[in-house]
């Protein structure tokens, strides 16, 4: 998993935004609960907000350089689906600014 | 002349088109013929030309020159008059015959369009402006 | 005498001749009858039944009846209309369900039941004189009556001896038009008096800068000794003497030191304790109300701006009963004197001599839009101040980041702060949850400087479920019993590893409680007190499925919002080595820290520190002028709105950022204060859910433990000077008088 140490590379913050409770906001709710510590420790500088609100659908938002964004809604995805949109998320930024 | 100009009166009563037309005519020329007065009493001999405040007073009557309700077309007569009148007698001051007639609505374009380059959106116009647009 | 005579003389035969013929017919009286009268049934009418509404009844003040045991209700008839109350609710609460005022002086539904105004005087059936109501209990089966003759000859006797000797103030009084007596005394009380003797008169006391005191005008209702006895903790009011010769007062020469001192200028009935910088200066019936939000701290207790034009006359506190219940700190009381000095009103920049230059904004925004392209974009430095609002934070990020910029930060914010989870940084146990803990532990914290009204709340559960509260920290004073356990990180740590006996504490309680202070995220090793924090949680079940007992108190009003937006550092010397830095409204950083040949740009609505290093100064408008989102600690997203109009040439906030970025060439997306909303919403949904308050769901234990030392330098004290924090409070000069007569030295 070695892109997982490439994310604050070319990523400059990563948001999660989710519901606490809601049953579409859950496979997000699982994704962060496996995986927040392994990514931060392999990016602690790399800022990873998650942010819960009651109500909110699932969505996950990339900041790049120049305050360039990118929103993924992620509802109805499942967990592997999410970790692997993450990749391909990292890989297009490298590919990009190389 | 001074006096005509006091005892003119617009009679809110045009009947058709063409009798407010006429009337509007009238207004002109009692206005082009109290431009001596004016230049003297205020002093405007360095700054503009009768010719010049005549064609002022020919563009503020032409910007109206859509209107075709004949008792609008009184009304307006009616508060040219007025503001003539207010010119005349010497109510007004130098700095208001300035602003409104010499420079006109076409000097405040122009410095709209110099300085701000038209390029700039209505946010920061009204933020320039003030703070509740 | 009446209409009757008019009525007489209308039947009587009008001719001049009867006058004239006999002067003394003048004398006459016709007789005038009534149909009731006329009618010869037998004299003894039963008196009716009066008809009952039994049409169902709002509470008064739309107050919401809690039953704590349902099957425990019992009924009690007010004026024949059933109500259903829990067990055991007062006479005069039972009517209040009812939709019934009973009228009184001496009773507070947050204070202790004194029952000695008898202003609320009621009859019930059965008994031989009518019942203080605020002190009955209410028996199943009670009938209450409250507009029967007895009840109210009753209160107009009270009222007479209550105005017996009370001063003619009225005049001169500052409480005329929202006194309670003025009020009371036009619905309830008789329409004249017979007091024809000399009235007593008390000496005024001295109790402050703060509360100006006429003690003639005391009715001796002593709600402001309950008060500062039972909730500011302080006993430093009684009643001296007896009889007519009552006297509220300190008995010693004592200044009321309380940093709830003012309220009891609110819960005064009469004009005896009112504001002394409100005096003379305004009748309540010329005051336009705001209710907005204060933010002198990070508790964001609702208020009321009182404004006459454009100046803000006073701030009274508004009913809350989750963040501050009815009371506000002496802070937010009083601060608002600093919102009319040294305020800024036109953009200036620094000439080449040094001293400053009004401009208009035209050349302001294009002079720092020049200076910001010449700069490399790490070398792009952004500050948010205290006091500023949600929207002008994701503004100013907005635009920093598109010029490159990763380093924006609120004030207050360490390097290693972790923002990730929310459940991190804010008050998890709401602050009204506080009530049902039984164990504290605070970390680093001094509530009663740092926020007010979250000491009030802790002080409310202390009283009543005798919680046990350990503090570590620098010794300060409490108004609640606890355990100084120690000053420093050593002392967490022994509690971590149970070494301490105060852990059994925390173990054995049902729901206890961790409160660390806001001061920690200015410590380089705060990531090694959290962790020993997370393991105390843990050990003593603190953070469970129905309970979350890790708490952060912030400091200020706008770090909970910088914290949900992620303006946290990214590196540690990105102040050293900056070029152009923006401080909006930054006021408390350590200005030395900036190099010498920096551009700074300064951003707020009070010359206070930060002005002096600036070259350029925009001016912003301060809380009580512009619509904005805070966040308080406990995570509740409030509203503030404006109540005067900016001072001088001021913007609001984000519109100057807007308006740079535009200058700028790097035009932001939104125009109006909606889509600013609508961006906030991409960041943190939270913030747009006005007046709601989203519990973290997510624990922070989940954030990675990184093996960092301690460092054992005691906790210091995040708040020196509890009236001067702030911008604002800084620049009031109620605020020096206050620290200059009541800290404690």
């Amino acid at each position: 998993m070695a892109w997982r140490g490439n994310l604050s590379k070319n990523i400059k913050e990563l948001r999660f935004l989710l519901c606490q409770s809601s049953p579409a906001s859950s496979s997000a709710r699982a994704f962060i609960e496996k995986n927040y510590k392994e990514l931060k420790t392999l990016n602690p500088k790399l800022p990873i907000l998650i942010r819960e609100c009651s109500g909110v659908e699932p969505q996950l938002w990339l900041r790049y350089d120049l305050g360039v964004e990118k929103g993924i809604k992620l509802e109805g995805m499942t967990e592997p689906q999410i970790s692997k949109l993450l990749e391909s998320m990292v890989k297009a930024a490298a590919a990009f600014k190389a | 002349m001074a006096q005509a100009i006091r005892n003119a009166k617009v009679p809110p009563n045009s009947v058709n088109l063409e009798e407010a037309r006429q009337r509007v005519f009238g207004f002109f020329r009692i206005a082009c013929r109290s431009l001596p007065t004016v230049m003297e009493v205020y002093n405007l001999y360095d700054v503009a030309t009768i010719s010049q405040l005549r064609s002022t007073i020919a563009s503020e009557i032409r910007r109206n020159d859509h209107i075709t309700n004949p008792k609008v077309i009184d009304m307006l007569l009616f508060k040219g008059l007025e503001e003539l009148k207010n010119v005349v007698n010497h109510s007004k001051q130098r700095h208001h015959i300035v602003g409104q007639y010499v420079i006109g609505r076409r000097g405040l374009e122009q410095q709209e369009l110099a300085s701000k380059e038209q390029g700039i959106s209505n946010f920061l116009k009204d933020f320039y402006n003030s703070n509740y647009s | 005498m009446g209409l009757g005579l008019l009525a007489s003389k209308a039947i009587r035969p009008t001719t001049r001749l009867i006058n004239f013929q006999n002067p003394n017919n003048l004398f006459l009286r016709t007789i005038v009858s009534k149909p009731e009268l006329r009618n010869p049934e037998p004299a003894a009418a039963q008196p009716e039944q009066p008809l009952v509404d039994l049409s169902p009844r709002t509470p008064v003040g739309g107050a919401r009846v809690h039953f704590p045991n349902p099957d425990d209700a019992i009924e009690v008839f007010v004026d024949g209309f059933p109500v259903k109350i829990p067990k055991g609710f007062s006479v005069l609460q039972a009517c209040e369900v009812a939709g019934v005022d009973i009228p009184r002086f001496c009773y507070h539904s947050r204070l202790s039941i004194a029952g000695n105004c008898r202003m609320c005087l009621v009859e019930v059936e059965k008994s031989p004189k009518p019942v203080a109501s605020c002190a009955m209990p209410a028996l199943p089966g009670m009938k209450i009556k409250t507009d029967t003759p007895v009840a109210k000859k009753a209160r107009e006797g009270v009222m007479e001896f209550l105005l017996m000797n009370h001063p003619l103030d009225c005049p001169i009084c500052d409480q005329g038009g929202e006194c309670d007596l003025q009020d009371q005394s036009m619905a309830f009380g008789s329409d004249r008096g017979r007091f024809t003797e000399m009235k007593r008169s008390v000496v005024d006391k001295n109790l402050g800068p703060l509360v100006k005191t006429v003690m003639t005008r005391c009715i001796q209702c002593t709600r402001c000794v309950r008060f500062a006895s039972e909730v500011a903790g302080v006993q430093d009011l009684g009643m001296l003497g007896r009889g007519s010769g009552e006297e509220i007062g300190t008995y010693v020469e004592k200044l009321m030191t309380s940093e709830l001192s003012g309220n009891v200028i609110d819960i005064c009935p009469v004009g005896a304790l009112t504001s002394k910088p409100f005096a003379f200066k305004a009748r309540n019936w010329e005051l336009k109300n705001t209710e907005t939000i204060d933010v002198t701290d990070a508790v964001g207790s609702n208020i009321r701006i009182d404004s006459r034009g454009p100046e803000v006359m006073r701030i009274v506190p508004r009913l809350n009963e989750d963040i501050n219940e009815e009371w506000i700190s002496d802070k937010t009381r009083f601060c608002y004197d600093g919102l009319k000095r040294q305020r800024l009103n036109d953009p200036m920049i620094r000439g080449p001599d040094g001293r400053f230059k009004p401009v208009n904004w035209r050349e302001a925004l294009s002079v720092v839009a020049e200076v910001a392209h010449q700069v490399k974009p790490e070398e792009i430095v952004g500050i948010s101040g205290k006091l500023s609002d949600a929207e002008s934070m994701i503004v100013l990020k907005d635009f920093l980041n598109r010029l490159g910029s990763n380093n924006v930060w609120g004030e207050g914010i360490g390097v290693n702060t972790n923002a990730d989870l929310r459940s991190g940084y804010i008050m998890n146990t709401s602050i009204a949850g506080l009530e049902k803990a039984d164990a504290f532990l605070l970390v680093g914290t001094q509530p009663r400087v740092e926020a007010a009204m979250v000491n009030a709340r802790i002080r409310k559960t202390v009283t009543v479920n005798q919680a046990k509260v350990g503090y570590i920290g620098p010794a300060t004073d409490f108004n609640y019993d606890n355990q100084h356990l120690g000053t420093g990180p050593q002392t967490l740590i022994d509690i971590a590893e149970g070494r301490h006996p105060f852990s059994k504490i925390i173990s054995n309680a049902k729901h206890p409680v961790i409160i660390v202070g806001g001061g920690i995220f200015e410590r380089k090793d705060q990531d090694a007190i959290f962790a020993a924090v997370e393991t105390i949680a843990k050990q003593g079940n603190v953070v469970r499925s129905d309970w979350n007992g890790l708490n952060v108190l912030l400091l200020h009003a706008a770090q909970a919002a910088a914290l949900d937006l992620g303006l946290v550092p990214q590196s540690e010397n990105s102040l050293e080595s900056a070029k152009f830095v923006y401080l909006m409204g930054a006021d408390d950083t350590n200005l030395d820290k900036i190099p010498k040949d920096a551009f700074v740009v300064y951003q707020g609505h009070h010359g206070d520190k930060s002005v002096y290093r600036a070259n350029v100064i925009l001016p912003a408008a301060a809380f009580s002028e512009k619509e904005g989102i805070y966040e308080n600690t406990e995570g509740c997203t409030q509203q503030t709105w404006p109540a005067v109009p900016t001072v001088g040439d001021s913007r609001d906030d984000w519109k100057i950022i807007r308006a740079l970025s535009e200058v700028a060439e790097v035009r932001l997306p939104y125009d109006t204060i909606g889509g600013v909303r609508a961006r906030l919403r991409t960041v943190a949904p939270n913030l747009v859910q006005i007046d709601e308050r989203e519990p973290a769901a997510l624990p922070s234990s989940l954030r990675p433990t990184f093996t960092q030392k301690m460092d054992p330098t005691p906790f210091g004290v995040a708040v020196e000077n509890f009236y001067m924090t702030d911008a604002i409070t800084r620049a009031s000069k109620i605020m020096a008088q206050c620290s200059a007569m009541l800290l404690k030295k």
